[in-house]
Order: structure tokens, then sequence, then C-alpha cells
């Protein structure tokens, strides 16, 4: 082999040598879990880590555990609620604000929103539980007291809410940096036309700034949808699912079964639902977002 | 040759340096409070290792051994999830101190060594002394698991002010915990004190229990009698009739007596016992380490507790019934990953030297596990655990299964139930959920009584 086709095949496999450090990770901690929990969701591990296969025992058990019921409701409660309200609403709308401002306080405004997704997971749920402690310790009912209005129990009559609204502070800001870049890379003579066509803010928005940033928009639904059907991190710390698993979701009853009661099989046959229903949501997604017809999707 | 001189005299300084070296044997324990006073379950290893060290040098021996490891204070999760996961990913774990009601789960996993042969070695010097009913809870299938570090019992504090308020005499007070125990004082009688001091305002709430799950509410099922577990068939006891008492009893104390309030449950500890000790709850179910705890914590004085609090055992439900308390001993275990099991078997039995396990249960409002450390002086003196210790003849333990202990969901799903009832959800509904619940996950292993 001459040095010039050496050459040749090097850099035709150089791609996969710069690759192989994440192909690695990815195989590692995103393909081998799953792999791995195939199999383990056909026994009955539990404390003793012993391969008992028991067939397909564990998913007959998913239906007939009381609990299911309760937690696809609150699941896709949990999901869509989160997503319409803050993780995709909230996102727009606080992109389309600060992005309309001068860029000075545009930016001030955008990191005061990136300040939940920056604290510390267990330092902003300890917060969430401090504000909202039913008792007359807690602050916003300090503050009730203190304007003289009665205390409030959003953590046993609203459970949820608090769980929307802990979540959605955290999730608005991925969305909002997302969309503010994307407006931010609109040519600005589309903007200043139709300015001098005397076109209102409102109109603006509708006609200009949401078809062309509609690639993120779809982007941004499947990527939070996805990734709230999978988080449970802040109810584990402010509610663990309670009370009486009012805001207990699939992803946090899978971590309980597995990791709180130890019942490895089980939760791995939950996950594996959880696995199914992200790819079927990923699929259905990936069909809807058309990269190519975003281009056109101007029409003024 | 010079170099060769060189060289075999620096290999001899090694060879008498190592003749003479100390090798050091790290044993490894994981202790859990996670009260932050019990600190000294892990500290009075350390001191174990000490003596022992004392001892080898005494007799010449080239051996120390150092103990490391950690007091995990954070919460029971946690911990369960680094001794699982540190045990099968083959952490040199030598020794573990947890609740007892671990050890069916563990020693069926296989991750405990029986210690009835070390027992019996240190029998005469250290384990005679130790309270024989604490061993049957550190038993499974026959085998010892477990070595009893601290026990305790679980009171419930009456607020002594309040009585005052409600016209009691000092003798009346003092007099108080006897009729408990003779059965003159009934459950009832509690709640109609807590009502009347609540309904006349010399306390915000009258009743108030823990407001996390936890194995405190088997004292209501004891109290009411009602059997929830067979240990010779390893099935639950799913009795409608108690079960429906026991969760009438605490529907009542949101909904109808309302003495108790629905936020309870779900509210942070820190505020639970930042009510309970500015007086403002005229009974508190809680436990001997609450005593020490407030101390620690909340800064009150030994004086200010004993003008305050009043502990009893929980209230029989019948005149003339016995009144009951649960006791959750903690319990020092050792790990099949353990390389050294001798030794540590031998930290152990000196860690159980009276002296450390009372400085231990002074300092956490525990109890004593052996009859040797009642002989202190200081025993007597101090309040709380004389009195913990008369409530032990009254007292249970969880059952020693699998079935039972943090990993398990018996807990949870009560727990479950007894919120539901709490928040208003009816006693049958709430019953039948429960029901349904144990039903779901232990097929076939539950037994339904009318």
């Amino acid at each position: 082999m001459d040095k010039k086709t050496k050459l040749k095949s090097f850099n035709k496999s150089l791609p996969w040598i710069l690759l192989l450090p994440l192909i690695a990770l990815v195989l590692m901690f995103y393909i081998s879990p799953i792999v791995i929990t195939v199999p383990l969701s056909f026994t009955n591990m539990g404390l003793s880590f012993k391969w008992m296969f028991v067939g397909l025992e564990n998913f007959r058990n998913i239906p007939r555990d009381p609990i299911i019921p309760q937690i696809i409701r609150n699941t896709f409660v949990y999901v869509f609620t989160t997503l319409i309200v803050f993780n995709f609403g909230m996102a727009v709308l606080l992109s389309l604000l600060t992005t309309s401002i001068s860029d000075k306080w545009g930016g001030f405004f955008r990191t005061l929103w990136m300040l939940p997704r920056i604290t510390p997971s267990v330092v902003y749920g300890l917060l969430w539980l401090w504000i909202f402690d039913p008792s007359k310790n807690g602050l916003l009912n300090i503050i009730l007291s203190l304007l003289g209005m009665p205390s409030q129990d959003v953590f046993h009559h609203n459970p949820m809410l608090l769980i929307v609204f802990a979540n959605g502070f955290v999730g608005a800001s991925m969305g909002m940096m997302i969309f503010s870049a994307a407006i931010k890379a609109i040519p600005v003579e589309y903007y200043r036309a139709a300015m001098v066509d005397g076109v209102g803010w409102f109109t603006i928005v509708r006609k200009i700034t949401l078809p062309l940033i509609r690639w993120h928009l779809l982007f941004i639904t499947a990527y939070e949808t996805l990734s709230l059907f999978t988080s449970y991190q802040y109810i584990l710390i402010i509610t663990n699912g309670g009370p009486i698993n009012r805001t207990n979701v699939w992803a946090l009853y899978t971590y309980q079964t597995a990791f709180s009661n130890f019942k490895f099989g089980y939760g791995a046959a939950l996950s594996l639902v959880l696995v199914g229903v992200g790819v079927i949501a990923g699929l259905l997604y990936i069909r809807n977002i058309h990269i190519e017809s975003t281009s056109n999707a101007l029409e003024i | 040759m010079k170099k060769f001189l060189i060289v075999a005299l620096l290999l001899g300084v090694l060879l008498v340096g190592s003749a003479f070296a100390i090798r050091t044997i790290t044993i490894t324990a994981w202790t859990i409070g996670p009260d932050i006073p019990s600190v000294n379950r892990f500290n009075n290893l350390t001191a174990a290792a000490s003596r022992l060290n004392l001892m080898l040098k005494t007799v010449g021996s080239d051996i120390r051994v150092k103990v490391k490891g950690f007091f995990d204070t954070v919460n029971w999760n946690d911990y369960l999830k680094k001794v699982v996961f540190g045990l099968q990913s083959g952490q040199p774990v030598d020794i573990l101190c947890t609740g007892h009601d671990l050890i069916a789960g563990w020693a069926e996993a296989g991750y405990l060594i029986p210690l009835d042969k070390y027992i019996k070695e240190y029998w005469n010097s250290t384990y005679s002394a130790i309270i024989p009913s604490l061993w049957n809870a550190m038993k499974y299938k026959g085998k010892t698991y477990g070595i009893p570090q601290d026990t305790e019992a679980r009171p419930v504090f009456v607020n002594k002010i309040a009585l005052r308020k409600l016209g009691w005499t000092e003798s009346q007070i003092d007099s108080l915990p006897q009729k408990v125990y003779d059965g003159q004082f009934t459950l009832s009688d509690l709640i109609q004190l807590a009502k009347e001091a609540q309904s006349k305002g010399y306390v915000e709430w009258g009743f108030y229990h823990r407001p996390v799950v936890g194995v405190d509410f088997f004292e209501l099922l004891n109290d009411y009698g009602v059997k929830f577990y067979d240990p010779q068939q390893q099935k639950f006891i799913f009795s409608k009739s108690g079960m429906k008492k026991v969760l009438t009893f605490f529907y009542d104390l949101t909904n109808v007596w309302k003495i108790t309030p629905t936020t309870l449950i779900g509210s942070p500890w820190n505020s639970v016992h930042k009510e309970v000790t500015a007086g403002k709850v005229f009974a508190f179910m809680g436990g001997t380490w609450n005593w020490a705890e407030w101390q620690k914590v909340w800064h009150k004085t030994n004086k200010e507790l004993k003008n305050m609090f009043l502990p009893i055992p929980l209230p029989a439900v019948k005149k003339g019934g016995k009144p009951v308390t649960l006791s959750h001993p903690f319990a020092y275990m050792i790990t099949k990953n353990s390389k050294h099991p001798e030794i540590a078997a031998l930290i152990i039995t000196l860690a159980t030297a009276p002296d450390l396990n009372f400085k231990h249960d002074v300092a956490s409002g525990h109890l004593p596990v052996a009859y040797t450390e009642m002989g202190y002086p200081e025993y007597t003196k101090n309040y709380i655990m004389v009195q913990g210790t008369k409530m032990l003849p009254f007292t249970s333990f969880v059952p020693n299964s699998p079935d039972f202990g943090y990993t398990t969901q018996y807990n949870a799903i009560l727990f479950n139930a007894i919120s539901a009832v709490e928040s208003g959800e009816s006693v049958d509904s709430a019953e039948e959920q429960m029901l349904s619940r144990l039903e779901g996950l232990y097929p076939g292993r539950v037994i339904v009584e009318k």
C-alpha cells in the first residue's frame, strides 16, 4: 500500500476514530442500560441480585397493580400541563417578551429565569418545600399571615400544581433560550418591512416570528415531552409522589420500585414500558417535524 | 564490592525494619442515625479499635486495627442504597449498624453472616449482660445476625403545661404514668384531654404523630390488637374489622375530633418539632431519642423538657388493658464481604462495653441494651432513660421477616391509608384500597379476616 492510499484510508476512518470516545460513552451509559433492562424485566431480581427468570410475569403484573391507573393519570396530567403551560407556553412568551425589549434587559430577565436551572436540584427542591410548608412556618403562609390572610395548604390540596410549577420554572428556561436564539437569528429586515406596513406586534409575532421558529417549537415540544416522561427528581425531593400517590408518576414509581423497594425485575419491566412510550412518541415527532419545510414557512 | 556492600546493607535494614513493621488492618463500618445525636454508633467502633490497639501493643503484637467508614444522617433510603449496591459491587464493608428489621431481608439475600459463634465466644465477658428479649429481634431462621446496639421506646409526650392549665395538680400529673400502666387511663381519656386542652385554647393542636412513613404506626395496630402478619406462614393478615378501627381512629383525629391538622402528614419534621417544643401540641407520639434531639437541635434544657413533657406509653384502648410501645433496636452486623470477620466481631464486642454504649444512650436518648449499663449512677439520674426503660415490658418489635423493614412496602401501604383517611377519604374506601394494594403486591399471601 503506497503512502497516498494509506492516507486516504486514514482519512476515511478518521471520523470514526474521532467519534469513538463518544460512541463508547453512548454505548456504556445509554445503550447498555436498555440492553440490560430487557432481560432484567423478565426476572424477579430482588435484594439477592439473582437472575431468576419468570417469563412475562412482571408485565402481567403491571395492569394488575392497583396503583397503575392513578400513575397513568398523574403522568399525563404532569407531562402535558407542564409542557403546555411552562416548557412550551411560558418559554414562547418569555422569548417573545425578552427579545422585544433591549438586549440588556432581555438578557437580564433571561438570566433570572435561568437561576432555577443552575440551582442544585436538592436546594431548589428544598426551597419549594420551605415556601409551601403547610404549617405556619412556610414562607407563603408567613407572608399570608403578615397580610392578614388565611394559611394555604397547597401541598395537600393541590400537590400536582406544586409539582407542575416547580418543574415548569426549571423547564421553561430551556425553551426560552432556544426560542430567543432562534428569534434573534430572524433577519431584522422582515420586522422592519412589516413595521413600515404598519403591522402590530401581535401580527408580527403570529405572521413572522412563530412561523420562522416553527422547527424550534416542534423540537422543544418533542424534546420536552420525552424529557418530562422520564423526569422525576423534583417530585422525588418535594413530595416523593405523595400525598397518597397524588403526584406519583410513572418514572418515579419505576424508581421507587427498583431503588426503594429493591424489586429490580418489576422496576425494569416498568421502565421498559416507559422506553416503549418514549420510542413511539419520538417516532411520531420525527415523522411530524419536517425540517426542510420550515424554510418555506413564512407566509406574509 | 563497595556497591554490593551498600545494597546488602540496605536490604538488611529493610528486612530488620519489616520485621518490626506494624501491620494495620482496616475495618470498614457503615452506620446510620439518621438522627445526629446517634453518632456514637460509629464513634464507639473507633473507640473500640483504640482499646484493641492498646491491648495489641501491650502484648507486643505487630497488628493494629483502624476503623473507617461513615455515619449517615441523610435518610434511610440513601443508606440502604449505599449498603445494597456497595455490598453487591464488592466493597470491603465489614460492619453495618442499622435497624433490626433489616436483618431478615439482608440475611435472606446473603448479605450478612451469622454471629452465633462470636456471641458464644464472648458470652461470658460481654453478651450475657444483654437484655434477653433483644436477642429475639436479632434472629432470623434460628440464627443470630445482629448484636444489639441500642433500643428505645416510643412514648407519647403529654404537654404538662397544658395539664396544669386544665387544673391538674403536680401529684395528679406524676401519678398519670402509673394509671396508664394499670390500664386505668385509656386512649379515649387521652383524646378527651387533648380535645379539652385544644378547645380551651391551651394548645393549638391536640394530637401529633410522625408526619412521614415509619414503624410508629404499628403501635396503633398493636394497641387495637390487630394482628397484621403471620411470621410462620410469612403471610399478611388483613383483619377488616381491626383495620377499620385503626383507620377510624386516624379519620377521627382530623375529621371528627379535629385535634390533628390535615396538613400534618407531609409537613417537614422541623415544623413538627418546632411546634411540639413550643408547647403548641397536647400529645405527641414520639420516641425517647426526641429528648436528645430537642436538647441538641432545639436547644431545650433537660429541666425545660421535664417541666414541659410527661412521657407515657400509648394508653390501652380498653379500660384495664395494657398500654403499648414499640422498640426498633439497632444492631451491629457483619457482612459477607468482610475479610476479617473475627476482628470485626472483636471490635463490635469491645464497642458493646457498657461505658461506650451508655455514652451513646445518654447522648442520643436511647435505652440501654445491657443490664450492666443500668448500674451507672448517671442512669438513675437520666429521666428519659429511666422512663423509657419502664415502658420496655410493654414493647413489641417489627416482625423479623423480609416482608418488613425499610425495604418493603407494608409500611408505605399502611401510611397511605392513614394519609387518605386523615385527608378526609372514607375509612371504607381507604381500607378497600389498602387491601387491593396488598393483594396486588403480594398475590396469594394475604389472609383476609372479617
